[in-house]
C-alpha cells in the first residue's frame, strides 16, 4: 500500500521530470498556472504520466479543475486509494 | 519588378552549422556519412550507413517551444536562429506582418508518426497519445514552429514537395516578395534522419544498401557503381528580401535570387524523366531572363541512384552541352531530403563567393552522359549558378542565383 508521503514525491518527481522544475519550485501551494507556466498541453501530458505511473483513470473535468500542485496530490491520493480498495 | 535577395543563412548539418567551415570541409572532401546502428535492428532494411547530426544541443530551445518540436523542427529553429542573425534582421520587424515563413519537411516528423501510431494501435485507444504528437507530426510542423519561436505573424506556408521542399520554399518566397506580398521570407527546409525515412527509398529500391564497412564511400552520384540514396538529416534556412528594403537598412547581400522554374513529369511516380527536369531548367532561365551560357555552375540534384543521375545528366547535357561545371554534394551530406537544396543553395552561394566549384564526392568512373565533372576544387568565376533538386512525384524544382 502506498504511502501519502510516496504518493505526493511520485506526483512531485513527474512533476518536475516532465517540465523541467525545480524541486524546489513544486510546492502544495504552487499554481499550474501562474506558477509553474503550465498550461493545457501540459495539463494532458501530466495526466498520461499519472495514468501510466499508477495504474489509474483520471477525469478529465477533475483534472481541468486543478488549480495547484495539492489538487494533484489530493486526487491522485484518492484515486489510488480506491484501486488498492478494488483490489483487495 | 521588386527584385530578391539572400541576406542570411543558417545550417545545421552533418558537416557542421558553421556555414564557411561546412564549405571548407566541401572542398577538403569530408563526408557526413557514418554507420547507423539502428539500421541493422529492422527486418529486411537493406540500409546500414547514413548521414546524422551530432553535437546539436536541444536544450537551449526553451521548454514551452521544444515540447512539441521533432528533431527537425529543433534543427530548423536553431538554423533559422543563425540565419536572422548572420542576417542582423531588426527582430521588432518579424511581427509586423510583412515577415513571412515559407519552409517544410518531407511528411511531419517520422520518429513522432511511429510514437504515435505504436501507442494507438498497441492500445486501440488515444489515451496515451501525448498532447504534442501531432503537433510534431504534423504537416507544417517545421513552418508553424518557426513562426511560434520569432513571432512572425505574416504569410506562413509549408511547402511538402520533399526533396524539392527546399528549392519551392525559396521559389515561392521570391514571389510572394515579387507580388509585394512580404518584404521578407524566412524559408528552406528540415528533415530528420529515421528507419522510415530509410525504408521509404529502400522499399522502391532506390536506396543504398549494406557499406557499413566504408560508409563514407557512398553514395557515389554519377559513378559507375552507385548504388542508391544514403539518406541524411538537417535544416538550411535562408533569409529572403526585396532587395532595395535590405540595402535601406544596410543589410549584406549574400546572393541574388534570379530565377526560378518548376515542372512535373506527371508521367510516374517514382522514375523521373529528363525531359521534366530540362523543363524547370529552362523555366528558372527564362525567369531569370537568361539562357544557359549564362550558367556557370550547376549544382546537381544527384542522389546516386542508377536512374536519378543519368537522366539528371541527359536533360543536363541538353540544356547546358558539355562544358559548364557540374557537380553533386550528396556525396558529402548524404540527401538531406528536404534540406538538401537550401543546403546546396549556402554552398552555392559560398562557391560564387569564393570563386570555386566544389566537386562530387566518391566520383570516381563517370557513367552518366557527358558532362563536366571536376573532380577537384575548380577555381571559376562564377557570376550566376544553376541548382535543381527533384522529388517523387515527378516534381522538378530549379533555382537560379546571382553574385551580388
Amino acid at each position: 500500500m502506498a504511502t501519502a508521503e510516496e504518493i505526493i514525491a511520485t506526483v512531485d518527481r513527474i512533476l518536475v521530470d516532465q517540465f523541467e522544475l525545480g524541486a524546489d519550485q513544486v510546492a502544495p501551494s504552487a499554481r499550474l498556472r501562474e506558477d509553474l507556466d503550465l498550461d493545457s498541453l501540459d495539463a494532458a501530458d501530466m495526466m498520461i504520466a499519472i495514468e501510466k505511473r499508477f495504474g489509474v483513470r483520471l477525469d478529465d473535468n477533475v483534472a481541468r479543475s486543478f488549480t495547484t500542485v495539492e489538487d494533484i496530490h489530493h486526487y491522485v491520493r484518492k484515486l489510488v486509494l480506491e484501486k488498492e480498495a478494488a483490489e483487495a | 519588378m521588386r527584385r530578391v535577395v539572400i541576406t542570411g543563412v543558417g545550417l545545421v548539418s552533418p558537416l557542421g552549422s558553421d556555414v564557411g567551415a561546412v564549405f571548407d570541409a566541401v572542398l577538403a572532401g569530408r563526408s557526413g556519412v557514418v554507420k547507423v546502428p539502428v539500421f541493422a535492428s529492422v527486418d529486411d532494411l537493406g540500409a546500414r550507413i547514413g548521414a546524422p547530426v551530432s553535437g546539436f544541443e536541444p536544450a537551449k530551445i526553451p521548454r514551452k517551444y521544444r515540447r512539441s518540436m521533432s528533431r527537425m523542427v529543433q534543427y530548423a529553429v536553431s538554423a533559422t536562429a543563425d540565419a536572422l542573425a548572420s542576417a542582423r534582421y531588426p527582430a521588432d520587424q518579424l511581427g509586423s506582418g510583412r515577415v513571412a515563413v515559407v519552409a517544410g519537411s518531407t511528411t511531419g516528423s517520422p520518429d513522432a508518426m511511429q510514437e504515435f501510431w505504436k501507442e494507438f494501435l498497441e492500445t486501440n485507444s488515444i489515451r496515451g497519445i501525448s498532447s504534442t504528437s501531432f503537433l510534431r507530426v504534423m504537416s507544417h510542423t517545421v513552418a508553424s514552429h518557426i513562426a511560434l519561436v520569432y513571432g512572425v505573424t505574416g504569410h506562413v506556408q509549408s511547402p511538402g514537395c520533399a526533396c524539392a521542399v527546399s528549392n519551392q520554399a525559396v521559389g515561392i518566397a521570391a514571389d510572394l516578395i515579387r507580388l509585394g506580398r512580404a518584404d521578407m521570407v524566412i524559408a528552406g527546409g528540415a528533415d530528420e534522419l529515421s528507419v522510415l525515412s530509410a525504408a521509404t527509398f529502400d522499399v522502391v529500391m532506390a536506396g543504398c544498401r549494406g557499406h557499413e564497412d566504408a560508409p563514407h564511400t557512398r553514395p557515389a552520384p554519377f559513378d559507375r557503381s552507385r548504388d542508391g540514396v544514403v539518406c541524411a538529416e538537417g535544416a538550411s534556412i535562408v533569409i529572403v528580401e526585396e532587395r532595395e528594403a535590405a540595402l535601406a537598412r544596410g543589410a549584406t547581400i549574400l546572393a541574388e535570387v534570379l530565377g526560378y522554374g518548376e515542372s512535373c513529369d506527371a508521367t510516374h511516380m517514382s522514375s523521373p524523366e529528363p525531359e521534366g527536369m530540362e523543363a524547370a531548367m529552362q523555366r528558372s532561365l527564362a525567369d531569370a531572363g537568361l539562357s544557359a551560357e549564362d550558367i556557370a555552375y550547376v549544382c546537381a540534384h544527384a542522389t546516386g541512384t542508377v536512374v536519378g543521375d543519368a537522366a539528371e545528366a541527359r536533360a543536363m547535357e541538353h540544356v547546358f552541352g558539355t562544358e559548364v561545371p557540374v557537380s553533386s554534394l550528396k556525396g558529402h551530406f548524404g540527401h538531406m531530403l528536404a534540406a538538401c537544396g537550401g543546403c546546396e543553395i549556402l554552398m552555392c552561394i559560398e562557391a560564387m563567393r569564393r570563386g570555386i566549384v566544389p566537386p562530387t564526392l566518391n566520383l570516381e568512373d563517370p557513367d552518366v552522359a557527358p558532362i563536366h565533372l571536376p573532380r577537384l576544387p575548380l577555381p571559376r568565376s562564377l557570376p550566376r549558378v544553376m541548382t535543381n533538386n527533384f522529388a517523387f512525384g515527378g516534381i522538378n524544382a530549379s533555382l537560379i542565383l546571382g553574385k551580388p
